[in-house]
C-alpha cells in the first residue's frame, strides 16, 4: 500500500514527491522522476546547510574595496533570542522564524501543514522593520477584487478554488544604499523643417552631447529569500519608507519572519543592476532639445554603500489549481495585491475572434458604404 | 408704277435675304437645327444615325454642353495630323460646341489609319471630361471599334458623356480621386478592415493577458533615488555638422494627376488607334 507523503518537493520539478511502497522509491507523478529517501534526505540537509553558510560567508567576509558595508549588520539579538523560535518547512526549506507567542501551523511559500521546530540561531537582528497594517481580511478582499475584471480567468479557479491559507510574513529583504556615477556619451540630432518656394528643406544637425553625474539612491530593496519568487516581492514594490521602524519584538507577535538565506553579495547583482538602468534613464532624460539622440559610449560605475536588513510585511495566499501551485502577495502596508493567474485558452480564442469579426464587419461595411 | 413694284420687290427680296440670313446667324449659333454628328466616313447607316444623333442632342441640350462626332476618311488625317485636324475643324465650325464659350466634346475618327481623337473645349467642357475621365471614356469605346462594331462604340461614348457630365454637374467630376473611392473599395475593404480586426484582437487580448501576469521583475529604482542629490557634473552639447536635403513639394496635380491638361488654344484630348 503506498503512503502519500507531501513533505517534500521534487528537485527537478517541484512537484511533490510520493513514495511507491512497490518501488521504495520517492516517486514525483508529474515529471516521472524517481529518488531514494536518503537521496532526497541528503538533498534538503545540503539545501539547509547552504543556507547557514550564506550566513557564515557574509559574517566573515572582509571588507573588500567598493564591496557592500555590512559592518551594521549584526547577530546579537540581545535577550531578544531567548523569546524567539524558530521553524523550519521540510517541503521547500524555508526557515521561519517567530516570537514565542506566536505559533507557526504551515508553510507560508508552500502551504506544507508539517512545519517542524528548529533552532534558532546564526541569523542577523534586523536593523528596520515596516509593520502591517493591513489585516487577513483586506487581502481577502483585496483577492476577490483582484480576479474582478480578468477576462480570461477560468470559472473553474474562482468557483472551485479555495485559499489555502492566508499568513502574514516578514520578508527579509537587503536595503542596499549607494550611488551610480554615470558618464554617457550620445549623439544627438535636431531636425528642422521648412519650405522655400516649392521646396521643402531638411536640415539635420548632428551634437556630440556629454552628461556625467552622480545619481544617490537610498535603500534599494531586494528579497534575501530563496523560497520568495523574485518576481512577487519586486511586483509588490513600493514600501512606504516613512514607515520604516527601528526593529522591535513588539511587532512580531501574530506573524511569522522569514530568515534570510540569499547572500547580500548574490542579492546585490540586482540592486546594482536596477540602480544602473535608473540612472542611464536619468542621464538620457537630460538630453533635451533634440529629435532624437543614441548613446555611443557609457561608463557606470556603482559605489556600493552601506547595506541595511529590514523586514517587511506582506501577506502571502496560496492555492492550487488543475495541480498547479498559484502563489500570491499582498503587500501588508500598501494594500497593492499580486500574482499570477492562470488563463483559459477558449476564452482567449472566443474574444479574438470576436473582435475580429466585429471589427471587419463594422469597419469593412463601413468602408464599402461610406468611402 | 412698274419702277414702283421692281423698287419694293427689291426691298422685299432684301428684306427677306437678311430676314434669313439673321435667322441663319442666330440658328447656328445655338446649334438650333439639332446635328451633331457628322459621319463624312459614312460609318453609320441612316436609323444608326438618327438614333445617336437624337441621343447626342438630348445630352447636349440637357447639359448645355454639345457632345459630337466626326468620322473622316480624308487620307491627309492620321495619327499625327487628327489633333490639328479635330481642333482646327471645331474652332471653325459654328456647328460644333455650345453657347458662348462653345463648351463641348468631340470624337474625330479617321478611317484612313485608324486613329482618334478625343477632344474637350470651352470651361465647362473641360471640367466635366478631365484627362481622367478621357481615359476612361476611350475605354468605354476602344472596344467596339477594334471590333468594328461602330454604332455600339459611339453610343458608349454618349452613354459615356452623359454620365460624365453628370458626375461634373453635382460637382465631383469623374477624376482619379473620385473614381479610385468609387470604384476600388469593393471586396478590399473587407480585407482591409479583417487586418485591422486582427491587429485590434491581438493588442486588446494581450491587455487582458496582461491583467493576468502582475508579478513580474523590476528594472528600475526611479522610487529610491534622492532626487535632490543628483549631481550633474558635466552638460557638454557641441556641434558637429548638418545636413541638408531638398524635395519638390508635390501639388495636388503631381500627386494624383487629377483635373484636365488644357492647351494653349483651350483644348484639352487624348487620342490613338483603334
Amino acid at each position: 500500500m503506498a503512503t502519500q507523503i507531501t513533505n517534500y518537493q521534487c528537485p527537478s520539478c517541484t512537484g511533490p514527491l510520493r513514495f511507491d511502497g512497490e518501488a521504495g522509491k520517492l516517486v514525483c507523478d508529474y515529471c516521472g522522476s524517481q529518488y531514494e529517501t536518503v537521496e532526497i534526505e541528503n538533498y534538503y540537509a545540503k539545501k539547509d546547510r547552504l543556507a547557514r553558510e550564506a550566513f557564515e560567508e557574509e559574517r566573515k567576509k572582509p571588507q573588500a574595496e567598493n564591496e557592500w558595508d555590512m559592518s551594521y549588520l549584526n547577530s546579537d539579538w540581545g535577550k531578544d533570542a531567548d523569546k524567539m523560535k524558530a521553524y523550519d518547512c521540510p517541503s521547500c526549506g524555508a526557515q521561519l522564524i517567530c516570537d514565542e507567542t506566536t505559533s507557526a501551523t504551515s508553510c507560508p511559500y508552500c502551504g506544507n501543514p508539517s512545519i517542524v521546530p528548529g533552532q534558532f540561531a546564526g541569523a542577523f537582528r534586523p536593523d528596520y522593520v515596516i509593520p502591517f497594517k493591513l489585516s487577513k481580511d483586506h487581502a481577502v478582499k483585496a483577492l476577490e477584487n483582484y480576479y474582478k475584471g480578468k477576462k480570461f480567468l477560468p470559472d473553474a479557479f474562482t468557483k472551485n478554488n479555495k485559499i489555502q491559507e492566508i499568513q502574514g510574513v516578514y520578508v527579509p529583504f537587503w536595503l542596499f544604499d549607494g550611488e551610480v556615477d554615470a558618464d554617457i556619451d550620445f549623439e544627438a540630432s535636431s531636425t528642422r523643417v521648412y519650405t522655400q518656394g516649392d521646396y521643402r528643406i531638411t536640415e539635420t544637425s548632428y551634437y556630440d552631447v556629454r552628461r556625467r553625474g552622480t545619481v544617490p539612491f537610498a535603500k534599494i530593496p531586494v528579497d534575501a529569500s530563496t523560497k520568495m519568487p523574485d518576481t512577487h516581492m519586486d511586483a509588490v514594490e513600493p514600501f512606504d519608507y516613512t514607515e520604516l521602524k527601528p526593529f522591535s519584538m513588539a511587532y512580531l507577535p501574530g506573524f511569522l519572519a522569514e530568515r534570510y538565506d540569499q547572500s547580500v553579495q548574490r542579492s546585490s547583482t540586482r540592486a546594482d543592476q536596477r540602480a544602473e538602468n535608473t540612472a542611464v534613464d536619468i542621464m538620457k532624460a537630460d538630453v533635451t532639445g533634440y529629435s532624437g539622440y543614441s548613446v555611443q559610449n557609457k561608463k557606470i560605475k556603482v559605489n556600493r554603500g552601506k547595506v541595511s536588513y529590514a523586514l517587511m510585511p506582506v501577506y502571502m495566499l496560496n492555492t492550487k489549481y488543475n495541480g498547479e501551485d498559484y502563489l500570491f502577495a499582498m503587500n501588508g502596508q500598501t494594500g497593492k495585491f499580486i500574482g499570477n493567474l492562470p488563463v483559459d485558452k477558449g476564452k482567449y480564442w472566443k474574444t479574438f475572434f470576436g473582435i475580429t469579426v466585429a471589427v471587419t464587419a463594422v469597419l469593412g461595411s463601413a468602408m464599402m458604404f461610406l468611402l | 408704277m412698274k419702277k414702283n413694284f421692281l423698287v419694293k420687290l427689291f426691298a422685299l427680296v432684301m428684306v427677306m435675304i437678311l430676314a434669313v440670313n439673321f435667322a441663319g446667324i442666330k440658328v447656328f449659333a445655338i446649334n438650333d437645327y439639332g446635328q451633331y454628328i457628322f459621319d463624312d466616313a459614312g460609318m453609320l447607316t441612316q436609323d444608326e444615325f438618327d438614333s445617336l444623333n437624337d441621343y447626342a442632342r438630348q445630352i447636349s441640350e440637357y447639359y448645355e454642353c454639345g457632345v459630337h462626332i466626326l468620322t473622316t476618311s480624308d487620307e491627309t488625317v492620321d495619327e499625327y495630323t487628327i489633333q490639328q485636324y479635330s481642333e482646327d475643324n471645331y474652332l471653325r465650325y459654328i456647328d460644333f460646341g455650345w453657347g458662348e464659350d462653345k463648351d463641348g466634346f468631340m470624337l474625330v475618327m479617321s478611317t484612313y489609319d485608324r486613329s482618334y481623337w478625343l477632344l474637350a473645349y470651352g470651361p465647362w467642357g473641360n471640367y466635366a471630361l478631365t484627362d481622367y475621365g478621357k481615359d476612361e471614356m476611350s475605354n468605354q469605346f476602344l472596344d467596339n471599334f477594334r471590333n468594328d462594331d461602330w454604332y455600339g462604340g459611339f453610343n458608349d461614348y454618349l452613354s459615356y458623356a452623359n454620365y460624365v457630365l453628370d458626375c461634373a454637374q453635382n460637382g465631383q467630376p469623374v477624376d482619379v480621386y473620385y473614381d479610385n473611392v468609387e470604384t476600388d473599395m469593393g471586396p478590399e475593404a473587407y480585407v482591409i478592415a479583417a487586418f485591422i480586426g486582427i491587429i485590434a484582437a491581438a493588442v486588446t487580448c494581450s491587455a487582458y493577458k496582461k491583467q493576468m501576469r502582475t508579478a513580474v521583475t523590476a528594472t528600475k529604482a526611479e522610487e529610491y533615488v534622492e532626487v535632490n542629490e543628483i549631481d550633474m557634473r558635466i552638460r557638454k552639447d557641441k556641434f558637429k555638422f548638418m545636413n541638408r536635403s531638398e524635395s519638390r513639394i508635390s501639388t495636388d496635380k503631381d500627386s494624383n494627376r487629377g483635373g484636365t491638361t488644357v492647351n494653349s488654344r483651350g483644348f484639352s484630348g487624348k487620342g490613338g488607334k483603334y
